[in-house]
């Protein structure tokens, strides 16, 4: 074992299991364990390292204003909350407002007390549906694995088979506050709804006046190759929950409002320590400036495209197909033996993991390059 | 690959900034670039009327020594029987260029779609770039470089005009802000895009409802008309929810001292627009008018030549 994870057995709760590394440095796409041993991260800490490690742009933006101002709290206001919310409403390109979290679970927490603002109670969310682990969050989690354990959870929740319309209308009624879901499933396996599924549940959002609250936790800030995924199928949601890719690595997440749900919150509804922390907040703009400044959605969409087609290409019996959109891809296979190829992977030097026994997932950082991509194929195929 | 201009997004910084200084030394020697000797024909199609744009594309084509010949495609066969992309395929292969006035965006890309000769939008439903490189060229003259300069759009922020002012200013590096009332906000996907260019020019969007907050501070106060080419009779009230949206002496006041007005033409005075303003000092509408021929030519010249390359 190694000294840091021996250590860590000792230091830590256990809530994660045993660590499976311990890294020391990282560098664009490649990071480096205690050993000195490199591998090409095709996880990115889970979607989170949206331009890989150590990026210029981010060292620059967390440095330059860790220097100048570090915390201010949500009694005062500094610059980089500010123009991070401009970037993240013109982006989505509405009219709206923006609160600021430093997790996806506490986005989706501020998206459940606007729910709750409106009056209504009830919420509809889907099976396998992945929205954080805190009390409430965990009450939408579609997961009854991680979330049996903790009950009573909060609130009057429904849970609908994804990607199925006609539950969904069943589900919805008059007393339905929101229904929130993934745009694309990540943690359940990245699973992506039938073409046409977004734009159903916001018609029947609109039918029976509830907020459709899009997770895009996971899918948001180009790793789809759009902005939010959402924006694919032109459907647009009252609420939008961000973490993850935002902050390039840097505890960030956001929850942002469209139309009336953008006023709901007044003063005191809600406040975290945190939220539209400064240095985060600089983290986020460079991050969303460098995949602007360097067309990195096209790169996205090619390099995802260039995955799926040599992953299938490599015509497996074990691979039954490759599902997600642009660089958060699922390898499906007909053998629930994922966990083992992602061991097999991270022993030929490449980071994956095996969200469900039958998938695995590729998250690599946006900057991932044609190379990379390749040598992933080829390795894969050694793997199986 | 065929370089076309279909959307003001078609130009990248640098090459949006190639041709407003093209531009200007067109302007300064008005006779002396001839890129069309020959001459060489120039197709310009009108679905919809037009003054400033077909007289100002037949007047520059000539300039550039080529032959216009404008097309009102209700008395022709064009796009008639056959589709764009066949009419489009034929008419290459006489001209040298195509400029195209429609309805919807998808007619322009389907003329587009086939051919070996770079087509320009002369206005659609979605955009006027053309409009646009002849608002820079006169911001340009009147303020210098545009980068970091604020812009605000106020009345129909839905129309073409607004969404043109959203992607050529933030291709310009400009801060862009349009405000329109309720119901007519411009097309998240095009707000979006320009959000994503300006990230990358140092410029910015924004999406506002107050008037007053838009024009607050701003070197450019530019409108367009509340009821743009056929929608005349879509049943909207194009009056009372847009009387705030007024370009008048008020709200120029919220305006940067020295800002400058601008408005595509032709203007309904006393709604959109005073009288007041519009032959005021601060007014550019009529340089902005004449720039249309002036921006035209230098795309014209700069589309022939990246084609030929």
């Amino acid at each position: 074992m190694s000294s840091l994870i021996e250590r860590w057995s000792h230091a830590g709760m256990n809530n994660y299991g045993t660590p499976q590394a311990a890294f020391v440095r990282g560098e664009g796409a490649v990071i480096t364990d205690e050993d000195g041993r490199q591998y090409v991260d095709f996880l990115g800490g889970i979607a989170v390292n949206a331009l890989g490690h150590a990026h210029p742009a981010v060292v620059a933006a967390v440095t330059q204003q860790v220097q100048q101002l570090g915390h201010v709290s949500n009694f005062y206001v500094a610059e980089p909350p500010v123009a991070l919310a401009e970037l993240l409403l013109a982006l989505a390109g509405r009219a709206g407002r923006v609160v600021f979290t430093n997790s996806g679970a506490e986005a989706n927490e501020a998206a459940f007390k606007i729910s709750r603002l409106t009056g209504r109670t009830h919420v509809v969310a889907t099976h396998g549906g992945f929205h954080g682990r805190t009390m409430g969050a965990l009450a939408l989690t579609g997961q009854p694995a991680k979330s049996d354990p903790f009950r009573p959870l909060p609130g009057d929740v429904t849970h609908t088979s994804f990607g199925d319309l006609s539950e969904m209308e069943a589900a919805v009624n008059d007393r339905t506050a929101m229904v929130i879901l993934e745009p694309i499933q990540g943690e359940n396996g990245v699973v992506v709804p039938p073409p046409g599924y977004l734009s159903g549940v916001r018609e029947i959002c609109d039918k029976n006046g509830a907020l459709l609250v899009l997770d895009e936790v996971q899918t948001g800030i180009g790793r789809t190759g759009h902005w939010f995924h959402h924006q694919s199928e032109g459907v647009e949601p009252d609420v939008i929950t961000l973490a993850k890719g935002l902050g390039g690595g840097l505890p960030l997440g956001a929850c942002i409002a469209f139309g009336p749900a953008a006023e709901l919150f007044t003063p005191g509804s809600h406040g975290t320590t945190f939220g539209g922390n400064p240095i985060s907040c600089a983290a986020g703009l460079a991050v969303i400036r460098t995949i602007a400044g360097e067309g990195l959605l096209d790169h996205v969409k090619r390099v995802g495209e260039q995955l799926r087609h040599g992953i299938e290409g490599l015509d497996h019996p074990l691979i039954a197909h490759v599902r997600g959109a642009g660089l958060l891809l699922g390898i499906v296979l007909t053998a629930p033996e994922a966990t083992r190829i992602a061991a097999a992977l991270k022993e030929a030097g490449f980071l994956v993991n095996a969200p469900q026994p039958d998938v695995i997932r590729l998250a690599p950082p946006l900057i991932i390059s044609t190379e990379q991509a390749d040598a992933l194929i080829e390795a894969l195929r050694g793997a199986l | 690959m065929t370089r076309h201009f279909l959307r003001d997004d078609d130009l990248t910084p640098d090459e949006q900034n190639a041709v407003l200084e093209l531009a200007t030394e067109m302007k300064a020697d008005r006779f002396a670039y001839r890129p069309l000797e020959g001459p060489r024909s120039v197709a310009v199609f009108f679905d919809k009327v037009s003054l400033r744009t077909r007289l100002s594309f037949e007047a520059g084509i000539a300039e550039l020594g080529g032959q216009p010949m404008i097309v009102d495609t209700h008395a022709t066969h064009f796009g008639r029987g056959e589709s764009l992309s066949d009419a489009g395929q034929v008419v290459s292969r006489y001209v040298a260029a195509m400029v195209f006035r429609t309805t919807g965006d998808e007619r322009l890309t389907e003329l587009a779609s086939d051919v070996d000769v770079p087509v320009i939008n002369a206005l659609t439903d979605g955009f006027h770039p053309c409009q646009l490189l002849a608002d820079l060229l006169t911001i340009r003259e009147r303020l210098g470089s545009p980068q970091g300069k604020k812009l605000a759009y106020v009345g129909d922020a839905a129309n073409n005009m607004a969404h043109s002012y959203l992607l050529a200013g933030a291709t310009a590096g400009m801060h862009v802000r349009v405000a329109g009332p309720s119901g007519f906000d411009p097309a998240p996907a095009v707000v979006s895009r320009a959000a994503e260019i300006a990230a990358g020019t140092g410029g910015s969007v924004e999406v506002l409802r107050d008037p007053l907050e838009a024009a607050d501070g701003v070197d450019v106060l530019a409108t367009d008309t509340w009821t743009s080419m056929g929608q005349e009779g879509d049943g909207r009230d194009r009056l009372t929810p847009f009387w705030p949206y007024q370009v008048n002496s008020k709200l120029l006041g919220a305006a940067a001292e020295g800002a400058i007005v601008l408005h595509c033409l032709p203007a309904h005075r006393g709604e959109e627009i005073t009288d007041e303003v519009m032959d005021g000092p601060q007014s550019a509408v009529f340089d902005q008018a004449e720039n249309r021929l002036h921006a035209q030519k230098a795309l014209l010249a700069w589309l022939l030549a990246v084609n030929k390359s």
